[in-house]
């Protein structure tokens, strides 16, 4: 049997998906998931550039985890010269961070999932039936792109965010407009999550796979400052990286694998909750009570529920250190030293994101890059796997069944910038 | 009603952010899908085949034989084709990787992929409009839209970042603040959004018609102490260098 499909949809960037299996015994002999072509190379266009610079050439890797690439970027040169920044700057870094989060979430929810759950194939096919809830997408999505807007002076690629604190600062009345209209939208997210989880209880369930792994803050649900961890309990310091995950290159697939010694793990919305949902605020509590939600589960489709519950949760944070925020003008830290080796483990929107610099007379020298696609990929190709081997659908419903698994991890190919082709052969 | 015209949206070498930053053009967004039909856009699953389209956007840069090929194709198809944001126009950030040898090499060991010098689309195909920005300014979208649709001139701003920036900044420079800051030779038409939130300008929007550069490195010698090699670095990005360099040994195979 052959069946080919030219391109995903859905997804940010590009792939390739190539499955072999036997018609009758089902199984599956090849399931290879490439991410190539376009390389843009961001390892060495970083290479050679000075050190303040790193932030605005990092932040362009990726159109909608920007602010991840920005602020984790900045983190990892600020690690590698000594830089400590005051709690101000830290607080409008996570707010940035969050309303990164915020507008990722909800667009994968009501622009790239609902489609799916509802069984359309565009949103462009739902807006004579679902007008209002292409609305509230919207609308919603919106409120992520204020709070970026605000501090960052924009929504994609920010401009205010420098290595060692901002280059202006938002007034205050615009904070102060910023908690009311966050306020306002507390209500549409909790009707999010309601929807989102009654869709996803409709549909069949989906095993993951058991280990998982995110960023972990002994207080609070961690995105930007923590050790590593994982569901089965291993533990390490960003800076130990290496150390833990291996990169294993694959005969088939121009991809690199990523696994926790020698282990498929996940990482993003699903893993974070599995790991640490005991750490959310009382209010997340709450509503995750009135629907029934828990974690931790296997079931790969709670990814959109956990989605929906870090929006309210991430919205919830934003209105604390909002009303926190007492704006003073601060210098920017100078650094302490010209050269070094620094790393930073933050949690992007679809997971775990390490930067590493070695920074020489203040320029950089070596860069390397792990985004939590990538760290994903092996998780996927073992779901697919998987998900053949236990189903009867054939043709263009196993196609149509397999993408819908792949783009529930939200993958983002752009991230390593690429066009998804899907082969079946 | 007036029949929409046939839209389709390509991407090649880029971060996909111009796609993004449409559908964050809120209710000029919803006033876009009234009056175009989106058969292709891909991020939100639409694929329709067609054999022609009245407007084609493409964002990205070109680095591959096959995306050539495929650019190629697109033209013969579309009626106007606009380049959509930075890597379309002039290269982007992309573009720096032609000033670093053997960037295959040290990525990925060697060049499995055929990549070659990044280029902007007008280096192999006739290209309409340029929506210049990274990402691009909504406001010249719209206009390049207008012209389309209601046969109106979209005239771009040949003028530099300066012209709009000293509107907002009152006179407040960043360079005679001592940043170094590509304003001067950048085309204007983002209303020096970053120049007005005190961050100097990268210069995205490529190299202004106007500008006087010989005026600009000279005073990069003199005021910032630069060297040739650092002001090389400077101008790698969006295409400065690529220009100067075409300028300076004439009709040079690019």
């Amino acid at each position: 049997m052959e069946i080919k499909i030219d391109e995903l949809s859905k997804v940010e960037g590009h792939a390739k998906l190539t499955v072999k299996f036997d018609e009758k015994t089902r199984k599956v002999s090849v399931c290879s998931l490439e991410v190539f072509e376009s390389p843009r190379y961001f390892e060495v266009l970083i290479k050679g550039k000075d050190y303040d610079q790193v932030p605005y050439y990092a932040g362009r890797i990726c159109g909608i985890c920007n602010v991840a690439h920005l602020i984790g970027s900045t983190l990892a040169v600020e690690n590698a010269l000594g830089i400590e920044v005051s709690e101000q700057t830290k607080m409008l870094r996570e707010l940035m961070v969050l309303g990164g989060v915020i507008h990722s979430h909800l667009l994968h929810m009501y622009m790239l999932a609902l489609p799916d759950l509802l069984g359309y194939e565009s949103i462009l096919d739902m807006t004579s039936k679902y007008s209002d809830l292409i609305k509230r997408g919207l609308e919603l999505k919106e409120i992520g792109n204020d709070i970026v807007r605000v501090i960052g002076g924009r929504p994609i690629h920010p401009i205010t965010s420098l290595v060692g604190g901002f280059t202006k600062l938002p007034k205050q009345e615009e904070l102060n407009e910023l908690i009311k209209r966050i306020e306002r939208k507390m209500p549409l997210v909790v009707e999010t999550i309601k929807m989102m989880k009654e869709l996803v209880d409709k549909s069949s369930s989906m095993d993951v796979g058991e280990e998982y792994m995110s960023l972990n803050h002994k207080k609070h649900y961690a995105m930007l400052y923590g050790e590593l961890v994982s569901f089965s309990g291993k533990r390490f310091h960003p800076k130990d990286y290496k150390k833990y995950l291996t990169e294993e290159i694959i005969d088939y697939s121009t991809s690199k694998h990523v696994k926790l010694n020698g282990k498929t793990f996940m990482v993003g919305p699903l893993a974070r909750m599995n790991i640490h949902s005991d750490k959310v605020s009382y209010e997340t509590k709450m509503v995750m009570k009135e629907f029934g939600i828990s974690f931790p589960t296997n079931n790969l489709l709670y990814a959109h529920v956990a989605r929906a519950v870090e929006v309210f949760e991430f919205m919830q944070r934003c209105l604390d250190i909002l009303s926190e925020l007492n704006l003073k003008n601060e210098k920017v830290v100078k650094p302490k030293r010209k050269s070094g080796y620094g790393v930073s483990a933050t949690e992007a929107p679809r997971g775990v994101l390490y930067h590493a610099y070695r920074i020489e007379n203040g320029v950089v020298k070596d860069v390397d890059i792990i985004p939590p696609t990538t760290q994903n990929t092996a998780c996927m190709e073992d779901v697919t796997k998987r998900y053949i081997e236990n189903t009867n659908n054939k043709g263009k419903k196993l196609v149509h069944e397999i993408e819908k698994l792949i783009r529930t991890f939200d993958p983002c190919f752009s991230c390593s910038a690429h066009f998804l082709e899907v082969d079946f052969l | 009603m007036v029949k929409k015209l046939k839209a389709a949206i390509f991407t090649f070498t880029s971060c996909f952010g111009c796609s993004f930053e449409l559908l964050n053009m809120k209710n000029e967004l919803l006033k876009l899908f009234d009056k175009l039909e989106f058969l292709r856009f891909n991020l939100i699953g639409r694929n329709k085949y067609s054999k022609s389209y009245d407007i084609a956007f493409i964002e990205g840069s070109i680095s591959t034989k096959k995306e050539q090929k495929k650019l190629e194709e697109i033209r013969e198809k579309a009626k106007f084709v606009i380049a959509l944001g930075s890597c379309a126009c002039n290269g982007g950030v992309n573009i720096v990787k032609n000033y670093r040898k053997n960037a295959e090499k040290e990525v990925y060991e060697e060049n499995i992929f055929e990549s070659r010098n990044v280029k902007p689309l007008d280096e192999f195909i006739r290209v309409d409009y340029f929506v210049n920005g990274c990402p691009f300014s909504h406001q010249e979208l719209l206009e390049v839209i207008d012209a389309i649709i209601n046969n109106k001139i979209f005239q771009p701003k040949t003028s530099s970042v300066c012209s709009e920036c000293k509107l907002k900044l009152k006179g407040e420079c960043l360079l005679t603040k001592g940043k170094i800051c590509l304003g001067p030779i950048t085309r204007a038409g983002c209303n020096a959004i970053c120049t007005s939130n005190k961050m100097p300008c990268y210069g995205c929007r490529g190299l202004a018609p106007d500008a006087n550069i010989n005026a600009y490195i000279k005073m990069l010698k003199l005021r910032f102490k630069l060297t040739d090699e650092e002001i090389k670095k400077l101008l790698e990005p969006y295409g400065f260098l690529e220009r100067l360099e075409v300028k300076n040994n004439g009709n040079k195979d690019r």
